[in-house]
């Protein structure tokens, strides 16, 4: 990873998205061991932050390793990233699970998202890892109440009202603080499309 | 040209998994045609991307790499085949509805199955129709697909979100001359006047 960073990594990160890749073209069971074991632990981690049950979180992981080497074909180091990819790919797992446990009688189809993605998109063509590295880099310079409320986003059911109780901040600081983070992502990104 | 997009809150709530699903279908019809709303809702998933990296990892079952590739033998479940529903953009066609229901003349209604507590569907209006004046908490989005409809001097054409959120009455009106056809989701809603007896007599 080029950048300021560089100098603090003793260790290189594998490349998860060629790691993807050889789970695709070849079913290569040791790059998807090395996966399994990097990302399903913060898969676990992630999902209990966002509410969910130590045993309900080990479910969904492993759904989404399971998932990970079933879909990895569809895996589109042009799109995203693969922590991006399989953060996606849980969020999904975990959305039909609730929904499951919620509503069992329920007809809503699998992956809205899959569908909004066949819209024809610009940004197919953007160098993913500069994109991630641009809103990592907008991320960190955001003041902290700012970047707080975009973290909170992840972590609760009820949005609105719970990133109000949890942060004790009035709702309308909640969005200003939401817009003016989200302004700032949408700005890093500009010269994108 | 769409000129009224989710708001930052609801548009990162999505991206981030947290929105409540029949308004994540809504938010989706609207990004389907909406590429400036698909790249914030990207750089919102990578900001995901960055925080599940970020995370200290959590022990996972002793056997579950094992467990994970003994399913890896046996074949993924059959993909059940969907009925999509003709005339509507994706991802609505593959949504299931009830069937159309009057309420009112030049006005109907599909709703949504598996909408849970919510109340979400379709809605269609003859031009000059109104839908009935009613009043909510909470959020209601809503997304054109067809024709257009105007609310409190703002009008909602093709690809347009409207979101209202919290306690708010309105009336929005179809312009226009053709019908206006919208998907929509509400966390509650209070119908006033007939259609308000109505939604009591009924229990809600």
């Amino acid at each position: 990873m080029p950048g300021a960073w560089s100098f603090v990594m003793t260790q290189p990160d594998p490349d998860y998205a060629a790691l993807i890749g050889a789970v695709a073209n070849a079913a290569d069971r040791a790059a998807f061991g090395a996966l399994f074991r990097h990302f399903a632990p913060r898969v676990k981690t992630f999902l209990m932050r966002a509410g969910a049950s130590a045993a309900m979180a080990e479910e969904i992981a492993q759904e989404t390793m399971l998932t990970v080497w079933r879909k990895a074909a569809q895996f589109d180091p042009a799109k995203a990233s693969a922590a991006t990819w399989i953060f996606t790919v849980a969020r999904n797992l975990r959305i039909d699970m609730l929904r499951r446990e919620r509503h069992p009688d329920t007809l809503l189809p699998d992956d809205l998202e899959d569908r909004a993605d066949e819209a024809p998109l610009a940004d197919r063509l953007i160098i993913v890892a500069e994109r991630d590295d641009r809103v990592r880099v907008a991320m960190a310079s955001l003041p902290p109440e700012q970047a707080e409320v975009v973290r909170a986003a992840f972590f609760h059911d009820k949005p609105h009202a719970e990133i109000e109780r949890l942060l004790n901040i009035p709702l309308g600081t909640v969005k200003s603080r939401l817009r003016l983070a989200m302004t700032k992502l949408r700005a890093a990104l500009e010269d994108f499309s | 040209m769409i000129q009224h997009h989710p708001s930052s809150v609801v548009l990162a709530s999505y991206a981030a998994g947290s929105l409540p699903e029949p308004l994540g279908l809504v938010v989706a019809t609207h990004l389907y045609g909406c590429a400036a709303c698909q790249r914030l809702k990207t750089s919102v998933e990578a900001v995901g991307g960055s925080e599940l990296e970020a995370m200290p990892p959590t022990a996972m079952a002793d056997d579950a790499l094992a467990a994970v590739f003994a399913r890896l033998e046996r074949p993924a479940a059959p993909l059940v085949p969907f009925e999509r529903t003709p005339g509507l953009p994706p991802p609505l066609d593959r949504c299931r509805f009830d069937p159309w229901r009057r309420i009112g003349i030049g006005l109907r209604w599909r709703p949504l199955l598996g909408s849970g507590t919510m109340v979400a569907g379709l809605l269609e209006g003859m031009p000059g129709r109104a839908l009935p004046t009613h009043a909510h908490r909470g959020l209601e989005l809503t997304c054109v697909i067809a024709g257009s409809f105007v609310d409190a001097g703002t009008r909602f054409a093709p690809g347009d979100l409207a979101e209202i959120d919290g306690d708010h009455a309105h009336r929005p009106t179809i312009d226009g001359d053709t019908p206006c056809l919208c998907v929509f989701a509400t966390e509650s809603v209070r119908l006033s006047g007939w259609l308000g007896v109505a939604q009591r007599l009924l229990g809600e």
